[in-house]
């Protein structure tokens, strides 16, 4: 009997292990073409990153860390990871409450619930270049939208692009505008796949609505909300399309991506490559500590 | 299935002969340039990228028209046309070059052939089509100085001009009457029109402005100054450019406030649409305004004389758009010939809608431009003499105006003086970005 489970076994392992060959087989194209289209460019750019060149001529000559030392004496360089940490932090948090209000709401049985959930998804699906475009009429100058709502309040007009810090409230709140239905759509998945007997619990020991929030069902989603941090703020370090468009490339409004960007194209390939390493390098750490985070909430939930 | 080797030995055979038979007729391309050139001896493709220079529903069909005309003519030399768009044009031309994938001709933004020459030899020299059109004539044609635009500091001769790109001055008639003003006919009269307009109507402003940073480029040359010197170094700090710096800022948010404050996001198109709604008294654009303005505007719009600095001297700025080679081409003799065809024949493109001024006077003398509106009142006002290239003072173009003319360093200057920053700081910074362009070009 004994032999002929163990003929059993391994034929089960063999046919296992062709599985796996074959699976990844059929898998190694993609992975070389990706592992191609994402590792050629990423190596390319560190390179450069070494060099004297221009986009009409790169590659003109190895100058160490030349390129990196004239980063860090550029005070444009340190304007750009000025608003990039501005802009980020900004709009995650204002994206993140929007977000985890709207998917509590929604996650009650409200009327036009289905509806409503629609119609939060719009801002995501819209084409970057309309939704800035209107965000820039709505804002720009005395009859744009905003300022003709705040005239309701008595509020003088305010020019938004033309001043370094409105320049940064008006760019967090639209990167929120586009940013909050991925977290709504996440966090409302999120509270759908929680017990509700906790909160029953909760609330059956006298606990409110807000204590049972805090300490029961915001705990539970802790390990998904790390995640959407860090996802997030990646990607707000990485958005180039909102504030370049939004404010017709605004010198109030210019993050690492279009710093990054402007440099090698138009100046010094060498030093917007080291830029593009640099925030390479910074939002690696930035995604590993936040990891670190969400393993240790993980664990307290 | 059986191998046929003794076929298949003769077919490889065959194709062997054919393959030198075909280099041997091939032979070296001619060195002889423009018309005279004789017919190439084999197929020739040359791919043409030729930019936006006009609507798109009637520019790029009056191109096409012209090469089928030049294909007609030539036989043997085909041209693989595109209509390039504007936007990203400078990353567009230098990647192209960067990764040998350039065209052989092309046309494009006003200092690229500077540009790509000094930043990587990337541009064939025209020298025997000058020497060409000098012996026969042909270069007379041209208005005064306009053939030597594109010579760079070696002598070489890196475009051909196809268009002048002059900016003029133009004004509402309506709106200054309202304000009960006179034309002004010097710019300290003008700072004080905007302001006075801007005054009896909180609605209207002076100026109408987006986009570009023309007017910091204009206003520094109308001053007697310029962004370089004449050792064509950054001169953005000299006191006569400070000057003029500080004259546009006394109009913007820092000073009287008559200049739109959106100018500092909005496009050119959209400063325009302002102007033509009547909501500015003046504007700055090309010669060919007219199509973007309505017909109830266009009673009321005149060009704008133009203006006295304080030592009495009246300039302006133009710039001019070329048509240049690529010195990675197989067929130097065949691109010169296009070239050729195209100058000459660049009635057309304005037929077709092409923005600007043709430098050769037997195009711009056709009846056809004195039914433009405000084309030849902008012409006679604001080209040359009183039009100046942009590098002014120096003693030619250089690839530092390449950069300037595709980065964001003189779109922020100007920003900086619409909204009211220290004009002196906002100047030191631009001085400092542009001395580095021309110290890489060194």
């Amino acid at each position: 009997m004994a032999k002929k489970d163990a003929k059993a076994i391994s034929a089960s392992d063999m046919q296992t292990r062709r599985d796996r060959w074959l699976s990844l087989n059929l898998a190694l194209p993609s992975i070389f073409l990706l592992g191609v289209a994402q590792l050629y460019p990423l190596v390319q750019g560190i390179l450069y990153s070494f060099q004297r060149g221009k986009t009409t001529n790169p590659s003109q000559a190895w100058v160490g860390f030349d390129k990196y030392g004239a980063l860090f004496k550029d005070p444009d360089f340190w304007n750009a990871v000025r608003f990039s940490i501005i802009f980020a932090i900004g709009g995650v948090i204002l994206s993140y409450l929007l977000g985890l209000g709207l998917a509590l709401l929604l996650s009650q049985d409200i009327p036009m619930r289905t509806m409503l959930r629609v119609g939060f998804i719009v801002p995501w699906v819209i084409p970057p270049i309309v939704g800035m475009t209107a965000w820039r009429w709505m804002m720009q100058d005395e009859n744009g939208a905003v300022n003709q709502m705040l005239s309701w309040f008595g509020v003088d007009t305010i020019f938004f692009f033309n001043d370094p810090t409105w320049t940064a409230v008006a760019a967090i709140v639209v990167k929120a505008w586009r940013s909050f239905p991925f977290m709504l759509v996440s966090l409302m998945a999120t509270l759908q796949s929680l017990d509700p007997v906790l909160d029953e619990a909760a609330a059956i020991d006298g606990a409110g609505k807000w204590k049972t929030f805090w300490n029961v069902t915001f705990p539970q989603m802790l390990p998904m909300s790390s995640i959407l941090w860090v996802l997030m703020t990646i990607w707000s370090v990485n958005d180039y399309e909102t504030p370049y468009l939004l404010t017709n490339n605004s010198p109030n409004a210019r993050n690492l991506m279009i710093f990054s960007f402007d440099e090698a194209i138009y100046r010094d390939l060498g030093t917007g490559s080291a830029a593009a390493v640099v925030t390479l390098i910074v939002l690696g750490i930035l995604a590993y500590f936040m990891l670190k985070l969400q393993k240790k909430a993980d664990e307290l939930s | 299935m059986r191998n046929h080797p003794r076929s298949l030995k003769a077919i490889i055979a065959f194709a062997a002969v054919g393959a030198l038979a075909l280099t041997a007729c091939g032979g070296p391309a001619p060195t002889t340039s423009g018309s005279d050139t004789p017919p190439p001896a084999e197929p020739v493709t040359l791919e043409f990228w030729d930019m936006a220079w006009g609507p798109a529903d009637t520019y790029p069909a009056a191109a096409q028209k012209l090469i089928d005309k030049f294909e007609a003519e030539n036989s043997g030399i085909k041209i693989n046309y595109t209509n390039k768009s504007w936007d990203n044009w400078y990353q567009t031309f230098a990647q192209a070059v960067g990764s040998d994938s350039a065209p052989d001709v092309s046309t494009g933004g006003g200092f690229q052939p500077f540009g790509l020459q000094q930043d990587a030899d990337a541009i064939l020299p025209l020298n025997d089509l000058i020497s060409q059109w000098q012996a026969d004539g042909t270069a007379a044609d041209f208005t005064e100085g306009m053939l030597d635009y594109y010579k760079d500091a070696q002598g070489n001769y890196l475009s051909i001009p196809w268009a002048t790109d002059i900016r003029v001055w133009f004004y509402r008639s309506d709106v200054l009457e309202k304000a009960g003003i006179e034309v002004p006919t010097t710019w300290k009269d003008f700072a004080k029109a905007c302001d006075a307009v801007h005054k009896s109507d909180k609605n209207i402003y002076g100026v109408a402005d987006g986009g570009t940073p023309h007017w910091t480029f204009q206003q520094g040359i109308s001053f007697g100054a310029g962004m370089f010197d004449k050792d064509g170094n950054a001169a953005i700090t000299s006191p006569k450019e400070l000057e003029a710096l500080n004259f546009i800022a006394s109009m913007g948010e820092g000073g009287t406030g008559c200049i739109n404050p959106t100018a500092t996001t909005i496009s050119q198109d959209e400063a325009i649409e302002l102007f033509n709604q009547g909501k500015a008294a003046f504007v700055q654009d090309s010669p060919s305004i007219a199509p973007r303005l309505s017909e109830e505007s266009l009673k009321a719009v005149k060009v704008l004389p133009p203006l006295a600095n304080d030592d009495g001297q009246k300039l302006g700025l133009y710039f001019v758009n070329g048509i240049m080679g690529y010195k990675a081409t197989k067929y130097p003799a065949e691109v010169m010939k296009f070239i050729s065809f195209w100058s000459e024949n660049g009635r057309d493109l304005f037929l077709g809608g092409a923005s600007g001024v043709s430098p050769r006077k037997t195009i711009d003398s056709d009846p056809m431009f004195d039914s433009a509106p405000l084309y030849r009142e902008s012409v006679a006002a604001w080209g040359a003499p009183v039009g100046q290239p942009l590098f002014a003072l120096a003693p030619n173009g250089s690839a530092a105006l390449n950069t300037i003319d595709g980065d964001s360093t003189m779109q922020d200057l100007e920003r900086a003086l619409f909204s009211g920053k220290n004009v002196d700081e906002a100047a030191k910074v631009a001085q400092d970005k542009v001395q580095g362009f021309v110290d890489e070009g060194k």
